[in-house]
């Protein structure tokens, strides 16, 4: 076994062993926790650096198990799947960080952070994923291992929240497991192939092609929260905020956008989704999903409820993306599903601080935070304005792409969609941030400190660092080592196969 | 150098022997049974090794020809139950031997037989002796469920009894009349010579109503329910993952194989539809249940219909019949895991009353995590032997058009996902307060029994192409 063979499962593993292990450490040996947890992390980030040296150079990664005839599992590594574990390393990485301080002292450590390390390597695990039965076996392992992190705190709420979860989530699985057997009957195991590899069926069977696409898509709508499968995701935010970081920036949500550009490009392939007349209706759900997420954050006074329907407005952005054809939007596409993830988490990671330093948890009682929390403030405001799509923020370089792409593809009301979207983004966002910095607080809020916090740095770290990389994300969008780059070059392969 | 076939015999009287000197030595069953787990794997490795190798391997005891003598033989599908149900007679092995420590020193010897009987049932070869090991299960199944002595256990057996005789009684006059029409009961002789013919029909449909009920499937379920729920951990165990599976294999060897060319389709979509029924109304009974055993017995229910669901697809596709044992060994592992999971629960709560678990299960992270493994394999989540088995129905199911049994393998994982994430829910209730409740820690070997099993049942659906490939061996049963 060389190493082209033998990288991809030890990035895999690195996290799952670590989870692995982590569920057999006593919940009290909580040195062993941290520095296994960190351990992990930071080899994963080397693994996926060499990976992502290797893709840059055109080389083929690829290992298989044969489960069975017919089901292979197999791993491959392509411009696009490398983009997505890169993501979702380093977030990793920053959110454990955070959660080892934010969770300092509570209870069941032990079980969070092996589910928690084993919800990563589902998410590795999915986009690495070289065909559509592998995607499936780690799409409900991500479902599973979510599963014990939505409802870690316990009690009703949370219990509840868990149960639409999976609601959701397993019916959506099921929907998926149904297009998937469907595809394979008709085409035999499929391999994602960059440039589609439905494009022989695609005059005989067109009525079936059509249905099974609506299969899938439905099947990973739920994930991806597409209007009106979307249900499951603002009831979600109970869980402690490391896991709604993680959630809404790499793992769940973007796992299913991840599958839907793997669907539509490389099952599929660009051309024949288009002659089988399925971009066209995509693009509208998305852009339906757009404009009501972003109504429907508007009214929400809860922070972390505002932020899951943002999620689900731009979650949507990546399949609009995807949606029309031409390269220049699929460019705005892909790169966004890296954009938001950085620009999410550290919403999200703003959001955690102010619950857990000064008791915060809703939009109206936010008057002043910047000054007693300059620096969560700081990344959270520029968190903000790169989803709003100011340049030379992350967000800004999406949205031009996307508009761009809108213009070329003749489908140029993709213009209004993104416009409304992004006033309304700012009508909920701007809000936020001028009661921050220019309000002054109540009396009451005025004179509640900040609780003292042992490791208060590890919550602080992560939020500055996202923000500090959406800055460079944009305003270093054209240097060679940008997303946007990446996305490029992904473009590129998917249109001239 | 003995022949191979003497393996598959010895697999036999290994337990009857033990059974026997258990009976003499009643203080010493948990040991002796132990041994005799132990000391069966050799002849079931030796046995591995020769279907491996060469496929079916058969024996003709004393020497004598069927239609004569007796024969009995090991292909590679019987290979693969014997060492399933060995591998659960392991880990119940293990499990009992610390919760009978104390009572009830039945249960050894009883258990043996079962073991026998169920062994004998894989590897025999003609109709007769099928019904002499199928009463010696049935029998031994019978005794073990009224072990408890309790009211509601006796009540449950009666009824239990009542039902498999009068199952046994059907079945027996469909051989005595397929013996006065066509001479033999050797399997194999009346393949070839059974001809569509009234006597052939009632012989078929007496046996295949008594299989039906003693199998336990939809609507011949209502005795099972509360015969699992009330005997002990370790046999609710034996009869809800082995014993009514035995009546199954039973029923499918006579539909594909003996009766073969009198079977019509329209007979193969009413035991599919009652199989579809079962799985229809098995999970939507274990979602009402207020008790955990009641609960994880209704769940029998529905699996139990899986494998006749999908009974017709095995006539016309090669995968079938793989899904259907991949499905049946996943089920047994998983629900004997469930069941040695709940014994747990039980010896630390007293009570099995889900509303009333919530302070206890997230005490018990081992029994917590093995009612999760095997409820993976359960709903049918991918990775796990459930999925594997269901994979292979699904793909062969579209395969023949048969759009209805996909669908309903399918709804079926949804429903159970409601059931089973029932139970795993209670871990993570976040209620611990531990005043007033009354709590017993299992002793270790009953919580890790439960979770390897439970491993197992998973593993079945990652290492499954050694498995399949055993399955293939020696020709698949269905033509």
């Amino acid at each position: 076994m060389n190493d082209l063979q033998i990288l991809l499962p030890l990035i895999l593993f690195s996290s799952f062993f670590t989870g692995v292990i982590i569920f057999f450490l006593g919940e009290g040996n909580h040195r062993s926790r941290t520095v296994l947890n960190l351990l992990g992390a930071v080899l994963k980030i080397l693994l996926v650096l060499q990976l992502l040296d290797g893709v840059y150079h055109q080389q083929v990664y690829q290992s298989q198990l044969v489960l069975a005839p017919g089901i292979e599992i197999v791993l491959t590594a392509d411009a696009l799947s490398v983009f997505f574990v890169t993501l979702s390393a380093f977030l990793w990485l920053l959110t454990t960080v955070y959660a080892i301080g934010y969770l300092e002292q509570s209870p069941h450590r032990s079980r969070f952070f092996g589910f928690f390390s084993i919800c990563v390597s589902a998410t590795t695990g999915l986009a690495l994923a070289g065909n559509l039965i592998t995607f499936l076996l780690f799409y409900e392992l991500l479902t599973l291992s979510t599963y014990p992190l939505v409802v870690h705190k316990g009690g009703a709420r949370a219990l509840r929240a868990g149960r639409i979860y999976l609601r959701y989530t397993l019916a959506g699985g099921a929907v998926l497991l149904f297009g998937i057997a469907w595809l394979q009957n008709l085409a035999g195991p499929i391999s994602f192939t960059e440039g589609g590899a439905l494009s022989p069926l695609a005059e005989n069977h067109r009525w079936e092609l059509q249905m099974i696409f609506v299969l899938l898509i439905l099947g990973l709508g739920v994930k991806a929260a597409i209007v009106p499968l979307h249900g499951w995701l603002p009831n979600a935010m109970v869980a402690p905020a490391p896991v709604s970081s993680l959630l809404h920036a790499v793992a769940v949500v973007k796992a299913g956008a991840f599958g839907v550009v793997r669907m539509v490009y490389e099952v599929y392939g660009i051309d024949v989704a288009r002659d089988l007349n399925l971009l066209h209706p995509l693009a509208i759900v998305a852009s339906i999903t757009i404009v009501y997420g972003s109504i429907k954050a508007l009214f929400q006074d809860e922070l972390k409820k505002r932020l899951a329907y943002s999620t689900v407005s731009q979650v949507s952005y990546i399949v609009l993306g995807t949606a029309i054809f031409g390269p220049v939007a699929t460019i705005g596409g892909i790169v966004h599903l890296f954009h938001q993830g950085i620009m999410k988490i550290t919403l999200f990671f703003a959001a955690g601080n102010y619950a857990e330093g000064l008791g915060i948890h809703r939009v109206s009682q936010m008057d002043g935070v910047g000054r007693k929390m300059p620096w969560t403030t700081l990344s959270f405001s520029i968190g903000a304005l790169g989803m709003i799509g100011l340049p030379p923020l992350a967000g800004y370089v999406s949205k031009w792409y996307l508009q761009k792409g809108g213009i070329e593809g003749d489908e140029a009301w993709i213009s209004l969609v993104l416009s409304m979207s992004s006033l309304l983004n700012a009508a909920y966002f701007l809000p936020i941030l001028y009661r921050a910095w220019f309000k002054t607080g109540t009396e009451e809020t005025e004179r509640s400190r900040k609780r003292r916090r042992p490791a208060w740095w590890m919550l602080v770290l992560p939020p500055v660092t996202t923000a500090l990389f959406v800055v460079y994300a944009g305003a270093f969008a054209e240097t060679p080592y940008s997303p946007l780059q990446w996305a490029k070059m992904i473009a590129d392969r998917e249109y001239t196969p | 150098m003995p022949e191979p076939g003497t393996d598959a015999l010895w697999l036999v009287l290994i337990p009857l022997i033990t059974a026997l000197v258990s009976f003499l030595l009643p203080t010493r069953g948990g040991t002796l049974a132990a041994c005799a787990v132990v000391v069966a794997a050799w002849p079931l490795a030796r046995l591995l090794h020769a279907v491996w190798h060469t496929g079916t391997v058969s024996q003709h005891l004393g020497g004598w020809q069927p239609p004569l003598g007796i024969q009995v033989s090991a292909n590679g599908s019987d290979t693969f139950l014997l060492m399933i149900v060995w591998l659960i007679g392991l880990g119940v092995t293990i499990y009992a031997f610390h919760y009978f420590r104390k009572k009830s020193e039945l249960f050894w010897p009883l258990w043996m037989f079962l073991w026998a009987g169920l062994n004998a049932l894989i590897i025999s070869d003609d109709l007769f002796n099928l019904y002499v090991t199928m009463e010696l299960v049935g029998l031994a199944a019978v005794a073990l469920t009224a072990l408890t002595g309790r009211a509601e256990a006796l009540r449950a057996a009666m009824r239990y009894t009542i039902i498999s005789l009068t199952g046994s009684l059907l079945y027996l006059m469909g051989v005595a009349m397929t013996y006065a029409a066509y001479g033999s009961v050797d399997m194999e002789t009346l393949s070839t010579t059974i001809k569509p013919h009234p006597a052939g029909y009632t012989a078929l449909g007496l046996m295949t109503v008594g299989l039906i009920a003693k199998a336990a499937l939809f609507p011949c379920h209502v005795w099972l329910p509360p015969a699992h729920a009330n005997a002990p951990a370790p046999v609710s165990a034996l009869l809800s993952a082995l014993v009514i599976k035995g009546p199954f294999l039973i029923l499918a060897q006579l539909w594909l194989q003996v009766y073969s060319k009198i079977v019509t389709p329209e007979a193969f979509a009413v035991i599919s539809f009652l199989g579809g029924a079962a799985v229809l109304w098995g999970a939507t009974q274990a979602i009402v249940q207020q008790r955990l055993k009641r609960l994880i017995a209704y769940s029998t229910v529905a699996q139990l219909g899986y494998l006749f669901l999908a009974l017709p697809l095995t006539a016309s596709h090669p995968d079938a019949w793989s899904g259907i044992l991949i499905l049946l060994a996943a089920h047994a592992l998983a629900k004997t895991a469930l069941f040695l999971a709940a014994g747990n629960v039980l010896h630390a709560a007293g009570h099995d009353t889900l509303a009333e678990l919530k302070t206890i299960m997230p005490r018990l992270p081992v029994t917590a995590f093995a009612v999760a493994l095997a409820g993976v394999s359960i709903i049918g989540l991918p990775p796990s032997g459930g999925f594997l088995g269901k994979w292979l129905l699904i793909v062969s199911a579209l395969d023949r058009n048969a759009l209805g049994i996909a669908l309903l393998l399918v709804i079926g994982s949804l429903l159970a996902a409601i059931y089973i994430f029932r139970i795993i829910a209670l871990a993570f209730s976040g209620e611990e307060s531990t005043k007033g409740v009354r709590f017993h820690q299992p002793p270790r070997s009953m919580e890790w029994a439960a979770f390897v099993l439970a491993f197992f049942a998973v593993l079945l659906g990652l290492a499954s192409n050694a498995p399949l490939h055993l399955i293939s061996m020696g020709g698949r049963m269905a033509p």
